[in-house]
């Protein structure tokens, strides 16, 4: 069955036809070319398809994209303005908090909805908004303190307070 | 990659039910999806036309006011309650329980009726539910009609629901005294897992005490009998006696988490561990009153 | 003059912005027109004969353009012993194995022809157990072993399931038996875990018009793929060419030729068209390369006063139904089987086994990981049963200067001494002796564990590098190299090492992603032997380009090549640093006062080979020098036991490493990092568990569990000690595999310390824990 579809993926209005099938990670990857979002399990075992929808972190893998009618999807790609990473994004540079890289985009994602919902997480608070995003690389300590230092420094940047 | 079927939005309760009845066995209601997709992704089942039930009245939201039952959509997502003041302060033990489901993603999508409509032994809420005596409000042919959470489960995956009928709301009796909540969970990764045994163990200040275990039987049980011994004596034997109890009402399977002796064990050790931690928290409570 | 501008920094890394935006690609985010997916039909029996296979319903439906079997592509191949197909021929040999595959306009369609693929299969005895696989007379999974072409460093067992029977003969091991006066002697075992990358593998074909094939994949090996593709195909090797975009991860599962074989008979029927497969969560577990089992006895001898005299040590590997990587990892478990320790007498016999279970492949530090298991842990118990302290046990065995490993070799200042001292230091290590013992009423214990490590790169004494440096007319640096970016950050440190040996920033460089038409050769991205290996090529190629660079600048500027330098990117004359000007003034060559040409565009070449390595004695295994190298690790840890529960937390970890000299102490330090968390979690967590009929019964992350963000140490003390490595780059060594190796013969030595109860088969579940914590306090009773 075709669906005609809206909705917003990284500020831009997107209209288009699906299928009932077709989760929100095949359409974000296959039609509109937004490779960011990574299929690990197909399952939401591994979080790699994180992106947020309506500003919280969802496996895009489990969800339709006709369930994303109307609603507001942000991914990877649409962090940062221009050549400015977000900070989120810096933060796990500076950190040296990624390797391979292919869990990455997911945890950014993760990170970001907690940020955007609370500006000054705890340590446990960022380790439970990424234990659903599995890396095999990293051992995560990185990661936890490159989300932290977001945090720790967004008040006097006014970072997360974009909606 | 999902095989292809029709989906379909009900906007009633009504609607949802038709569609339901129309599409027969080749149907299932769709709300978080978390479980029903997996299954899908599997080919363990094949439906070929999915009714999303998330826009229905009232199936989403929480309604709760102090001195009234506390009624939760049944689509509600379970960080919903997680993050809910109402829940978290005075049902704090559900708000443990939706907690304990899955990874923060799971929880934004995996809705509460979902996770008891899956009927798993291990599902996190259930056993919550079981102790807290939630009624199960359901909408199918023959409209409305009330369930005991406890009639509820009939076994893995199974349920006393009917076809075309799905669960509309869940409602908690008001609090009409004080108590205490714990529910404890345990799983062979710190966080995202399934359990191997969970227990949840509610403290009320009228002296009673309730208990359930989730993944030691076909489905999660309360256990009456552990619960008897607590009412007049809350020392460390009756505690003793009561999660033994416990141990001998479970009947756990070996399955690929777990054995079943060391279930049994684990439920034995967890309940007594529950019964203490949510007597001391109720305690507490006393104190600063 | 060598500087040292980029050695010990810690740059950001090359790949950081690309990954972080979202913006790498990765193989299967790769999509060309018209390309067609791949989906594979595989056995659901562990060991069957095909009988028939009908695709000719398949072959009707809509959509799909190919279907292949066995008999399209029935070539043997593989890397070490072409013992393999891409598609079974003939018989299954594991629940999971390929036996056809299509290629369709859609998944959806490729999936539904899989589905109408009839096979007709008469079941045969599954070779499940590895100790019926080795009795006389069994069911034989390879019947025609015999006839395989195999490396001559390699023996298999004709007639038997054994492919290779490694085996070590030093001193006299009767004598040194005898003049023990303590001889211990315990089995242990590993099972089968998986690599685990959260990127599955994904690989696109493509057979063009002018009969070349041509492979993207996520690999580490490009190149060797490239040799057994052309090998088996018989093509020419200008006519096979494989890129390799960023691997999302590999850990020894992307190396070699895997299941991008299988789609190579599809494209070479669909000419023209790209063909894409992406494996599934649940292939990837199960139909990539997987760890195999290992079930071994450990025998020592030991003197009163702590000295090992002889050990004798059995290794079984549970290898699967095709070995072509695997006798690699039974050869590696061997010469390595001494561990850290000076054991005058051995004997070592590691038979790789046939079963019918998944393919069993090299997984980081393979070999090593598993044998050290069993030694760690072995001298552990030593230790305490003579009441000796495990640190002081192992003072008093360690290998020192001039002390000989199993196959012999006098080795030369090794680190670990260092390594066990400093990670002894870190941990907080207090002398202990005997097991600990858990009072009444205790609910949470904590102790102290320690483990020691050694790794050689397990690879043919041959495996080669190269560089290719090339300069741009801006003065912005391409290096192109085989090696591939894995996430262990390769590409970060080779591009410092060359901006420190060229004199150029390290942000000019740009690493050239890797294609086996252009790029430099590489043998594969394996064994932490990248640093080491192709650092060597990059050094050569940056010094080749950087005289070049000087005699420009000799003639340019008129003064002698040795009195030219050049720094960041700038070259100047040293006598009269005024006399400056940007390196790309001479990129193309240079342009002298009378406006004619000297010299041409700067183009670096290197290569490195390590030398002197000689096969080992068939018979005895020993060699003056049968490996690279030797890295030295040790890891101490601090568990938490939950008494009631039986579950182990693992709260600190202090990790040593002899690095020969730290590049990127950022890198290094992720590696460490990432390395102790797997360790973590193949310690606790990890196993293939399977069906009496040989099913993998747990192919996803709801059953087969790794260490999330929730389950990591709340402390980890990275330390490097710096004994350089001799033909090392700046006497670098390799450490990214090692440093999961200790990591769970650690925690199994804290948990003996804290209980006294030793769990000897992986994974330490609190299951097992539990069950033994039972067995100690009834057999106290007793």
């Amino acid at each position: 069955m075709l669906h005609t579809i809206k909705m917003t993926v990284n500020g831009e209005l997107v209209k288009a036809e699906v299928f009932s099938q077709m989760r929100l990670l095949d359409f974000l990857r296959e039609e509109l070319d937004l490779i960011g979002a990574k299929e690990g399990c197909g399952k939401g075992e591994c979080g790699a398809c994180t992106v947020l929808v309506d500003g919280e972190p969802v496996n895009s893998c489990l969800m339709l994209a006709v369930e994303a009618d109307g609603k507001e999807v942000l991914t990877v790609e649409g962090l940062g303005e221009g050549d400015r990473l977000d900070a989120i994004q810096q933060s796990i540079v500076d950190n040296s908090a990624l390797q391979c890289g292919y869990c990455t985009p997911g945890i950014v994602m993760s990170a970001k909805g907690l940020l955007l919902r609370n500006t000054n997480p705890t340590r446990d608070e960022v380790v439970e908004a990424i234990s659903g995003n599995l890396c095999r690389c990293t051992g995560y300590a990185r990661v936890i303190d490159a989300i932290m230092q977001v945090s720790a420094s967004s008040d006097s940047q006014d970072e997360g307070s974009e909606r | 990659m999902l095989l292809p079927f029709d989906y379909v939005r009900a906007r009633t309760k009504e609607d949802a039910v038709n569609l339901a009845i129309e599409a027969g066995p080749n149907g299932s209601f769709l709300a978080g999806g978390t479980d029903l997709f997996v299954r899908m992704y599997d080919r363990q089942h094949k439906p070929k036309i999915l009714i999303d039930v998330k826009e229905i009245e009232g199936i989403e939201g929480i309604e709760c006011q102090n001195g009234e039952d506390l009624s939760i959509g049944a689509a509600s997502p379970l960080n919903m309650l997680v993050r809910n003041k109402f829940i978290r302060s005075e049902y704090g033990l559900l708000a443990q329980a939706a907690h304990s489901v899955g990874s923060l993603q799971v929880r934004n999508r995996a809705s509460i009726g979902g996770n008891i409509c899956n009927a798993s032994p291990a599902a996190d809420t259930a056993p919550t539910l079981l102790v807290y005596e939630a009624e199960i409000e359901t909408w199918g042919p023959k409209n409305s009609r009330l369930i005991s959470i406890g009639e509820f489960f009939t076994g893995p995956g199974k349920t006393v629901l009917e076809q075309g009928e799905f669960v509309h709301k869940i409602r908690i009796p008001k609090k009409d005294t004080e108590s205490y909540g714990v529910y404890l969970k345990l799983g062979r990764t710190n966080s995202v897992d399934l359990s191997i045994v969970s227990v949840a163990c509610l403290a009320l200040a009228s002296g009673e005490v309730r208990i359930a275990l989730g993944a030691v039987a076909s489905t999660p049980i309360r256990v009456r009998k552990a619960e008897s011994v607590l009412l007049n004596s809350k020392d460390e034997e009756a505690i003793a006696r009561a999660a033994s109890l416990a141990r001998e009402m479970a009947v756990p399977i070996t399955d690929i988490r777990a054995g079943e002796e060391y279930r049994l064990e684990m439920t034995e050790v967890m309940t007594g561990n529950a019964i203490r931690q949510a007597l001391a928290g109720l305690a507490a409570i006393g104190e600063v009153k | 003059m060598a500087r040292e501008d980029y050695l010990g920094v810690g740059v950001i890394r090359n790949d950081a912005a690309e990954k972080v935006t979202g913006a790498a690609r990765y193989a299967g985010d790769l999509k060309f027109a018209g390309m067609l997916y791949a989906k594979l039909l595989r056995s659901k029996h562990a060991h069957a004969r095909i009988v028939r296979i009908d695709t000719r319903k398949a072959q009707d439906l809509p959509g799909v353009k190919a279907v292949v079997t066995g008999k399209d592509f029935p070539n043997r191949m593989g890397l070490y012993l072409k013992d393999r197909t891409p598609y079974a021929v003939d018989k299954v040999r594991y629940y999971g194995e390929a036996v056809a595959g299509v290629a369709a306009e859609s998944l959806e369609i490729a999936e539904e022809a899989a589905r109408l693929i009839e096979v007709e299969y008469e079941e045969l005895p599954p070779v499940l157990d590895l100790r019926e696989a080795i009795k006389p007379g069994a069911c034989l999974v390879h019947p025609d072993l015999d006839t395989y072409e195999i490396g001559a460093a390699f023996f298999p067992i004709p007639n038997t399931n054994i492919s290779n029977h490694f085996r070590v003969r030093k001193g006299d091991i009767e004598k040194g038996f005898a003049e023990a006066d303590l001889v211990f002697e315990r089995e242990y075992y590993v099972p089968h875990i998986q690599h685990s990358p959260i990127e599955p593998h994904a690989a696109i074909a493509l057979y063009d018009r002018n009969d070349k094939l041509t492979i993207w994949a996520s690999s580490q090996s490009p190149f060797a793929m490239r040799n057994i593709l052309s090998h088996s195909l018989g093509f020419p090797m200008n006519k096979v060419r494989v890129i390799g975009p960023y691997v999302g991860g590999g850990f020894g599962g992307k190396a070699g030729l895997n299941v991008e074989a299988t789609l190579v008979p599809l494209a070479m029927k669909c000419r023209n068209v790209p063909i894409r497969l992406v494996c599934t969560r649940e292939e990837e577990f199960r139909d990539t390369f997987v760890r195999q089992g290992m079930l071994c006895r450990l025998k020592t001898g030991v003197k009163h006063d702590g000295r090992f005299t002889a050990q004798e040590f059995e290794m079984y590997w549970d290898a699967g139904a095709y070995t072509e990587y695997g006798v690699n990892v039974t050869r590696a478990a061997g010469y390595s089987s001494s561990g850290v320790y000076d054991i005058p007498n051995m004997k070592t016999d590691s038979y790789c086994v046939y079963t019918n279970k998944p393919v069993g492949g090299p997984l980081r530090g393979f070999g090593h990981s598993e044998n050290h298991w069993a030694m760690e842990q072995h001298i552990d118990q030593i230790a305490h049963e003579l009441g000796i302290d495990p640190v002081q046990l192992r003072r008093i065995n360690l290998q020192r200067d001039g002390s000989t490993n199993a196959t012999g070799q006098v080795l030369r200042n090794p680190g670990i001494e260092q390594c066990l001292e400093r990670a002894a230091e870190l941990i907080g290590w207090q002398e202990v002796s005997g097991p600990g013992v858990i009072g009444p009423g205790v609910k949470k214990v904590r102790a102290k564990g320690i483990a020691c490590m050694t790794k050689a790169p397990a690879m043919p004494n041959d495996a080669a590098s190269s560089a290719i440096v090339k300069l741009n007319d801006d003065g912005t640096v391409y290096l192109s190299i085989g090696a591939q970016e894995l996430g262990q950050g390769s590409f970060t440190v080779l591009a410092q090492i060359l901006a420190n040996e060229l004199g150029v920033r390290y942000e000019d460089v740009r690493v050239q992603p890797i294609d086996t038409d252009y790029s430099a050769y590489e043998w594969q991205t394996v064994a932490s032997r990248i640093t080491y290996s192709c650092g060597r090529a990059v050094i050569a190629a940056a010094k080749d380009a950087r005289h070049q660079v000087l005699e420009h600048a000799a003639r340019y500027f008129g003064v002698p090549v040795e009195d030219i330098d050049i720094a960041e990117s700038k070259v100047f004359v040293k006598s009269d640093p005024e006399r400056c000007v940007h390196i790309s003034t001479f990129s193309l060559g240079v342009t002298l006062p009378d406006f004619s040409g000297y010299g041409g565009p700067v183009v670096g070449r290197g290569t490195f080979i390590p030398e002197g390595i000689t096969a080992m004695n068939p018979e005895t295994g020993q060699s003056e020098k049968p490996v690279a190298n030797w890295t030295y690790g040790a890891q101490a840890v601090e568990i938490e036991l939950d008494v009631e529960t039986g579950k182990i937390d693992v709260l600190k970890v202090a990790a040593v490493y002899d690095a020969g000299r730290v590049i990127n102490p950022v890198t290094a330090a992720t590696q460490v990092e990432g390395g102790v968390v797997q360790g973590i979690s193949i310690g606790l967590l990890e196993e293939m568990k399977f069906s009496e009929q040989g099913k993998l019964l747990n192919p996803s992350y709801v059953d087969y569990k790794i260490s999330t963000a929730a389950d990591i140490p709340d402390e980890l003390l990275v330390d490097f000690v710096e004994v350089p490595q001799e033909d090392g780059p700046y006497g670098a060594r390799g450490i990214g595999e090692h440093v999961m190796v200790p990591t769970p013969p650690a925690i199994a030595n804290a948990l003996y310390h804290a209980a006294g109860i030793r769990v000897r088969t992986l994974p330490m579940t609190s299951e097992k824990v539990y069950w033994a914590l039972k067995e100690r306090v009834s057999a106290s009773l007793r």
